[in-house]
């Protein structure tokens, strides 16, 4: 029985989560079928359980949620605001007996419960006077409105509760698992095993990893568990504080880890409700301020390397950094000299500062005294990073930068004398050897700075950090390796190690309080040499290394980018994108009309010219297309009235390039090599792309400027087939001397006819200039009347087409 | 008072006691291996099969001085808030369970020993000073007490 009654209690709280985010959408579209039914069977679920496990008060509540749940499925009654909240509140109370039965807490007082039934059908009526009374709806029958228990349920997956901790020995389990095996690998690689023995081992080691990853999935859970009581709560916030909010929440698909999950659920908590308290205006305030009466929370989560981005947007007032500055200066926090000369980005930090907030009084809401710092602090615990952005009167973005899973990550093993450390792969943008050519290491007033193919970064000891001596000769660096770090926040920066000496899958646990104190340590693990060792906190690093600090903002980052605009560091915005034979490419931002996926049977293709129908236009594709089906990813790219079709095999992202490359190509179509952030692009060179173009101008130029007459043109294959399309190609209207002669032709014309001259009247022709086509190129002016042109010889040919046809026109 | 049982060791010549039920067992460490940037009496980690230890020097957190560390130090090991510690410690005299559990203390303490110290058990004749894992682990209420 006991065990029935967990189950109901677990169950019934879940689906409660569930439904939860359901509510606001209901709430806006009442008549939303679906809901409604999902609300019902709820309540009709809740019902048949407890009538068996005997538990008459919820069996009241839910027997009158039902009732009028199934008047309006009938439409009976139309749900209105009333109606809505009085449903939702009987949901809570059934939560908060579930709740207080698991924990055999008192439960709230029965009375109460008359209160709620009598507002669910105190609520009133469709709008039909002859609706039924309200005694009525109680004895409604019910039996044909139920939809089947089974109905609503086999949808979905069929799943087992589990307890978490035995996920979490699992979870142990395999690590230590993973573990025997390394140990059973490094002493199968001493001891020169046969070969048979080897093969099973491989076996158990491929079970291992798919068992580990198994398990690590088992821990995933989507963001959506995250964001389920957001929409509930920011739908009671905004009520109690009289705000119109539209919440949006995207991203809900992600995975995380449960325990981080769990982790930044408080913070994310938080956050909105500083957002709805202090972050959205009342309406009154917003229409004054020229907004839109309904504020807008949004709330994203995305998936970035190894992390996990949640950004929380509110369109509101923004951050007074001025009564910030003033309160800190106020409670002594900081000086007023200090206050002056702090830049913005500092300013806006002072809201992690302890005990400081803008807001005016202090609410129920957000209450006191714990503010953004516990959030910063909660979020840095597990290895996470908080920005905030903020514009007065335009809003806040406050962004959680989480790890995914705190669990297993492929890591880079270094050594630094004689200890080794670990360091997450995802953050490890490049290794370079220090004595490289590419490398120039620079001691100015203590700093270290590296520059590696022209970009400077500061330099990092790990050893200085770690505090070992320096034993070796100061300047020999020669088999030193420097690692171009990324700080999830911030530039990266190098970092100088002995050398690097593994890539492992790296089991990682959390370290204890005592070592996480140091500052630059995100966990710890324990590789197959037994020898425990200890992860590296990027970020941890770089501000144990105190780094000016820059945070990643466009604004912040067109302000360094205007002060030390000299000629060599202008950049333009490119596009960055993979050639379909796999290079990393840039092209200029500002030549990319639009990026468009086109079916490949669209893309057609001659001997020499590539091109593809859109909108029954024709147009030149600067690339050829891989023989394959479905879509076909490319850039539109256009240039005055010349557009050109570049297929790529994916867009990456938009980067600043330099405008002069580091190394000038000027063939195959390349105008150089440029180096951002550490890696090299080769550019794509505009101006030869569309110059290739102009060689083949597909589009018709202006109309015919005079008249051909070709001698002979039906007769003779070469003149037809050859000849004409060339002209016609060139504007010209083309005709068979037979057929048209020159008095007929309107405006100037020229004749064209083979060397001997033979064919046209001689009275016909009389008047008409007369270009001969010689069948050799040493054909010379031989005979006299009009020019005679190598038949090949199109530059020429042509020149004295329209120089003849002019000399008519004038 | 029901009966409690204690473990009873040595840190410094000092005769101390453990509830066991804060602890799991008493090892020799393997290799400690130091850790950078933390306070002196973190003495690095150690490895128990697949676990790792946090080694805190029991001597270092009362006393300031570093104990001198032999080939195969003898430890206290604990999980404290789902973290694994080893406790160094001199030796380990006893484990016996103490009728009248935890008394109050009688004397002065020294200031090192006076945040840590809990309270007394009586014990073989002599007293023991009463300690918690807990405390020598956490090292906030060291900083406050330097």
């Amino acid at each position: 029985m006991d065990e029935l009654l967990g189950e109901f209690i677990a169950e019934t709280l879940e689906t409660l989560e569930a439904l939860s985010s359901e509510v606001v959408a209901w709430e806006n579209d009442p008549a939303d079928r679906d809901r409604l039914d999902a609300f019902f069977r709820f309540f009709h679920t809740v019902k048949g359980s407890c009538g068996f496990l005997n538990l008459p008060r919820f069996e009241r509540l839910s027997h009158a949620a039902e009732d009028v749940l199934a008047a309006i499925r009938e439409g009976n009654r139309t749900p209105n605001g009333a109606t809505i909240s009085a449903v939702l509140a009987v949901m809570d109370r059934i939560g908060h007996l579930a709740e207080a039965l698991a924990q055999n807490s008192e439960a709230p007082d029965e009375a109460e419960d008359d209160a709620l039934i009598a507002s669910l059908i105190a609520a009133p009526k469709a709008g039909s006077a002859d609706a039924a009374p309200t005694g009525a709806i109680e004895a409604q029958p019910k039996a044909d409105t139920s939809p089947s228990p089974s109905e609503g349920r086999d949808r979905g997956p069929r799943t087992v509760r589990i307890s978490l901790s035995l996920i979490d020995q699992l979870m142990n389990g395999v690590s230590d698992m993973v573990l025997a095996r390394n140990e059973l690998a490094r002493k199968l690689r001493d001891s020169m095993v046969e070969p048979e023995i080897e093969g099973s081992f491989e076996r158990l080691s491929a079970c291992v990893a798919d068992m580990r990853d198994l398990v690590s999935r088992s821990r995933m859970q989507r963001v959506d568990r995250l964001f389920a009581a957001i929409p509930r709560m920011v739908r009671d916030l905004s009520q109690d504080l009289g705000k119109k909010v539209e919440l949006v929440l995207e991203g809900g698909d992600v995975e995380m880890d449960r325990e981080m999950i769990e982790m930044v659920l408080d913070p994310l908590t938080h956050i909105v409700r500083n957002a709805l308290d202090h972050g959205l205006e009342r309406p009154v305030d917003r229409i004054a301020a020229g907004k839109p009466e309904t504020g807008r929370l949004r709330i994203t989560a995305r998936q970035s390397g190894n992390q996990i981005v949640i950004e929380i947007a509110d369109n509101g007032r923004g951050i007074d950094t001025g009564a910030l500055v003033a309160k800190a200066v106020r409670l002594g926090v900081l000086s007023e000299g200090a206050a002056a000369s702090m830049s913005e980005a500092d300013r806006i930090n002072l809201i992690f500062h302890p005990g400081l907030s803008t807001a005016q009084q202090v609410s129920a809401i957000s209450g006191r005294g714990v503010g953004m710092d516990v959030v910063r602090n909660n979020v840095e615990r597990i290895g996470g990073i908080v920005t905030l952005e903020s514009a007065v009167g335009r809003g806040t973005i406050i962004q959680l930068r989480v790890p995914m899973t705190l669990t297993i990550i492929p890591g880079l093993i270094l050594r630094c004398g004689s200890d080794h450390f670990a360091i997450p792969r995802g953050n490890v943008i490049e290794l370079v050897f220090e004595n490289s050519n590419m490398v120039d290491v620079e001691h100015v007033g203590g700093a270290q700075i590296a520059t590696i193919r022209g970009i400077r970064y500061s330099l990092i000891d790990l050893k200085t950090l770690v505090g070992q001596p320096r034993n070796e000769e100061r300047w020999s660096v020669a088999r030193n390796t420097l690692m171009l770090v990324s700080s999830p926040s911030g530039r990266p920066y190098a970092l100088r190690v002995d050398a690097v000496e593994n890539n492992e899958e790296l089991v990682i646990r959390p370290a204890s309080p005592p070592i996480m104190a140091a500052g630059i340590f995100a966990g710890m693990t324990l590789p197959d040499n037994g020898r425990p060792m200890l992860l590296l906190d990027p970020a941890g690093i770089a501000q144990a290394a105190d780094l000016p600090h820059e945070v990643d903002d466009a604004m912040e980052n067109s302000r360094t980018n205007a002060a030390r605009s000299t000629p060599e560091e202008q950049t333009v915005q490119a596009l960055h994108f993979i050639e379909t034979t796999g290079q990393h490419r840039l092209i200029a931002l500002d030549l990319v009309d639009r990026i468009e996926d086109i079916p490949a049977e669209r893309f057609g293709t001659t001997t020499s010219e590539h091109f593809v129908r859109l909108n029954d236009r024709l147009i030149r594709v600067a690339n050829a297309v891989e023989p394959c089906g479905g879509l076909i990813k490319t850039l539109h790219l256009r240039a005055g009235d010349r557009n050109v079709c570049y297929v790529v095999r994916d867009v990456i992202d938009i980067l600043d390039m330099p405008v002069r490359p580091e190394l000038p190509l000027n063939r195959d179509g390349l105008s150089g090599i440029v180096s951002i952030e550490g890696q090299s692009f080769e550019v794509i060179d505009a101006h030869a792309l569309f110059a290739g173009l102009e060689e083949r101008p597909t589009e018709a130029k202006a109309p015919a400027r005079g008249t051909c007459l070709v001698v002979g043109m039906i007769d003779d294959g070469w003149m037809r087939t050859v000849l004409a399309p060339l002209l016609i190609q060139a504007g010209y209207d083309v005709r068979d001397a037979a057929t048209l002669t020159p008095a007929e032709a309107d405006g100037p014309c020229v004749l064209l006819c083979d060397a001997e001259g033979k064919g046209p009247q001689p009275a016909v022709t009389a008047n008409v200039p007369t270009i001969r086509l010689c069948a050799r190129p040493d054909e010379g002016d031989l005979h006299d009347p009009g020019p005679a042109v190598y038949r090949y010889d199109r530059p020429a040919l042509l020149a004295v087409i329209e120089d003849l046809l002019q000399r008519q026109a004038a | 008072m029901t009966d409690q049982l204690f473990l009873f060791a040595n840190i410094a010549d000092t005769g101390i006691a453990i509830p066991t039920d804060e602890l799991e067992a008493v090892v020799h460490l393997g290799e400690i291996i130091p850790v950078a940037r933390t306070a002196p009496c973190v003495r690095g980690l150690a490895a128990l099969r697949s676990r790792v230890l946090t080694v805190i020097d029991a001597l270092a957190r009362i006393t300031g001085e570093l104990a001198p560390l032999d080939a195969a130090p003898l430890a206290i090991v604990a999980e404290v808030e789902g973290h694994n510690y080893a406790l160094l410690i001199d030796d380990v005299s006893d484990i016996c369970a103490v009728e009248e559990g935890i008394v109050p203390i009688r004397g002065r303490i020294s200031k090192a020993w006076a945040p840590f110290a809990r309270g007394m058990v009586l014990h073989d004749g002599a007293t023991h000073l009463a300690l918690s894992m807990r405390d020598l682990v956490s090292l906030q209420p060291m900083n406050a007490a330097a």
